[in-house]
């Protein structure tokens, strides 16, 4: 009967023991992932009163704000693309860094290999044009 | 002249920020709950107007807030004008609509900024002109000029009506 009591005893005290152990360190992972999450997503939203500045940034009422409202919305387990989409509802594209790979942003994305195709053209003929002088 | 140019276009693009279009333009207005100043009251906007109102973010340490005063004063003479009292101390309010007069039909109270994220309020003051269908037709930021009123919004509001 003693050793019986001693037994409930010893696996009620293992499972408080084990869950006060393992706890903190979920909870200790969690945080850390949801303020990394915080940090990157803050660093592609624009603050809209510093302009050129990412609200990671910026100290601006605004964005501690915005960051408020991504926090929020993190430990509601929301994902970062709910996030965007949230914030480009309420202040429209401009709001993100990087803008979308969509129709009417194309060009902002193949601008840049457009141009270095025509810097190697130019350079190419160039190069030629001199060696046949030469 | 290509300097010149380029100069232009940062300005234009400047003046483009000031007054970013928003993309809750046409779109009903949010849904949020607004607790109504000095009230145990806590009020959605879709019941309480059903014609032409507009809505003003204003804070009482907010200079610009108190410049644009006049043009506030004049909207609320043509239509009913719901001011949001946006992160603010009741006293420093009450001062505030003392000193400038207070040109609201009624005011409701944003403590912590977050009803300000939802109508994409970016910098107070900024104002907002709601139809009866309950959609967004207008937003203004910056203090509200006399001059916006007579050049936009008057035109704005005699058309919807």
């Amino acid at each position: 009967m003693k050793d019986k009591k001693i037994f409930k005893l010893l696996i009620l005290f293992c499972l408080i023991f084990s869950t006060s152990l393992t706890y903190p360190k979920i909870s200790k992972g969690n945080e850390q992932t949801i303020e990394k999450r915080l940090n990157e997503i803050s660093n592609n939203v624009r603050c809209l009163v510093c302009r050129n500045q990412s609200i990671y940034d910026s100290n601006s009422d605004f964005a501690n704000d915005i960051k408020k409202i991504i926090m929020i919305h993190l430990n509601d387990n929301k994902s970062d693309e709910f996030i965007y989409k949230f914030l480009k509802s309420k202040y429209g594209e401009y709001i993100l860094f990087k803008p979308p790979f969509q129709i009417n942003t194309l060009i902002l994305w193949i601008l840049p290999f457009i141009l270095i195709i025509c810097g190697l053209i130019f350079f190419t003929f160039k190069f030629l044009k001199f060696r046949k002088n030469d | 002249m290509i300097i010149f140019a380029i100069n232009l276009d940062v300005k234009k693009e400047d003046k483009k920020i000031d007054q970013l279009k928003s993309p809750l333009i046409n779109k009903n207005i949010p849904k949020n709950p607004i607790r109504l100043f000095q009230k145990n009251e806590i009020v959605e906007l879709k019941n309480v107007y059903n014609e032409l109102y507009a809505i003003n973010f204003f804070a009482s340490w907010c200079l610009p807030c108190k410049i644009e005063a006049p043009a506030i004063k004049l909207l609320s003479e043509k239509i009913p004008v719901f001011g949001v009292a946006f992160k603010d101390e009741e006293k420093n309010i009450l001062d505030f609509l003392k000193t400038f007069g207070n040109p609201y039909d009624k005011i409701g109270i944003d403590r912590n900024g977050l009803l300000g994220i939802e109508w994409g309020v970016y910098g107070i003051p900024e104002t907002f002109i709601i139809n009866k269908k309950g959609q967004i037709i207008y937003k203004y930021t910056g203090p509200l000029e006399i001059d916006e009123l007579e050049k936009n919004i008057y035109d704005l509001i005699k058309n919807e009506r």
